[in-house]
């Protein structure tokens, strides 16, 4: 039985080390020689926050463009392009040139340029108003239906879109520089971001046709206008 | 100069080192890895042969150790204690997984193989030697650091287990 026994487990610990797997290489050289850190991590970790950068600004858009009447005016500018030309050069035969300045000649103060676009050539001839803007104006004043008629746009366009225009014919095309002091008044009253008369306007809080008052008090601040009024009136000179 | 002999220096040491770790892992890495599969089972001996050889690798290389067969299979043993706890079933199903190659010995002698999967380790360890390496009692108590009654203990109750299983 003892050798029976001895037998048994001789042979079933041979067959059970006989299982053994090979060995593997020297695990001490094998570490040694390992590259600890792959020569792709340093610049990947280097880049990886620039990457979440643009991975967070690709999500959440570029900013967006501010809001306010140069930006509207912009995109309403395309019903007088086609007389006045796309960046407001000037159509020969047709509408005047905007740009470097001439429209600001015309209309040294914005109420009159308003007025002009709200009330149209026609409006003005039958008003008797000879002469539209300035007077004074240097190279000589404009006079009503020289060149042709200007179309009314009171029906087409809000008051505040009529703001947003001009104020883009004055600002982008004519070159007004909204920080020197001939203008940065009228900007931060009509056409800044922040104007709270075109606010207003916009919001249907103000009537620059009906209403004839020239002080008008919006979110407690006071500013002075000449309104559009219910008819065309002469032009003025810059005071 | 002095600098450069300096460094030539370290570099033989760690050669030197290097060459000692290379012998040591050739000639015992086979022996070593057939123990720890009859203590551990197939699936984890060259993992705990691994990490006990890079735990014994700094002793080893120091000079320190007289004996470094005996300091290896102990430390593999010791590997085989810290790894078996809670291991013990899946031991069992390796071992029945196993298959013999060259002689059916499984149906001859019955179920010896699952009875060696429930010989505690010590038991397993005497086995091993006494009938793998042919090993004397006195021998494996140097061998395991244990006096030589102990290991006639556990041969004794391990010889007595396996012959139930025999039948």
């Amino acid at each position: 039985m003892n050798d029976r026994l001895d037998n048994a487990i001789r042979a079933t610990t041979a067959e059970i080390v006989s299982a053994a797997p090979l060995p593997p290489s020297n695990p001490v050289s094998a570490a040694t020689q390992r590259n600890k850190i792959p020569y792709w991590v340093l610049p990947t970790l280097v880049l990886l926050p620039v990457f979440g950068f643009m991975y967070i600004r690709a999500l959440t858009g570029g900013a967006a463009s501010s809001p306010g009447p140069l930006t509207d005016g912009a995109a309403l500018y395309s019903k007088c392009a086609s007389c006045h030309g796309a960046a407001g050069g000037g159509v020969q035969g047709q509408g005047y040139q905007f740009s470097d300045g001439e429209v600001l000649a015309t209309f040294p103060r914005i109420e009159d340029h308003i007025r002009f676009v709200h009330y149209g050539t026609d409006q003005y001839r039958l008003a008797g108003v000879a002469i539209y803007g300035d007077p004074a104006r240097v190279g000589g004043p404009h006079i009503t239906g020289e060149r042709g008629a200007m179309p009314p746009f009171r029906d087409e366009l809000t008051t505040a879109e009529i703001i947003a225009v001009v104020c883009h014919e004055r600002y982008t095309l004519s070159g007004a520089d909204p920080s020197s002091d001939d203008y940065v008044e009228e900007y931060n009253t009509w056409c800044s971001p922040d104007a709270v008369l075109y606010s207003a306007l916009n919001n249907g809080e103000l009537d620059l046709v009906d209403n004839q008052s020239t002080e008008i008090q919006i979110d407690g601040t006071d500013i002075t206008v000449t309104p559009i009024g219910p008819s065309p009136i002469d032009g003025s000179s810059r005071e | 100069m002095g600098v450069v002999a300096s460094n030539s220096l370290m570099t033989n040491t760690a050669t030197d080192t290097s060459c000692v770790q290379d012998r040591l892992w050739r000639e015992h890495a086979a022996g070593l890895v057939g123990f720890a599969t009859f203590l551990v089972g197939p699936s984890d001996a060259n993992d705990l042969v691994v990490e006990a050889f890079l735990r014994s690798v700094p002793k080893l290389v120091s000079g320190d150790v007289d004996d470094p067969t005996r300091y290896l299979l102990r430390a593999v043993t010791n590997q085989a204690h810290d790894l078996r706890r809670g291991r013990s079933r899946r031991w069992r199903r390796d071992l029945q997984a196993i298959r013999p190659t060259s002689t059916p010995v499984a149906d001859e002698f019955g179920d010896v193989r699952g009875a060696v999967a429930n010989l505690s380790l010590a038991q397993r360890t005497v086995v091993y030697f006494v009938y793998w390496e042919d090993r004397t009692e006195r021998d494996i108590a140097m061998l395991l650091g244990v006096s030589p009654s102990t290991v006639r203990e556990h041969l004794l109750r391990a010889r007595t287990h396996l012959r139930k299983a025999l039948g």
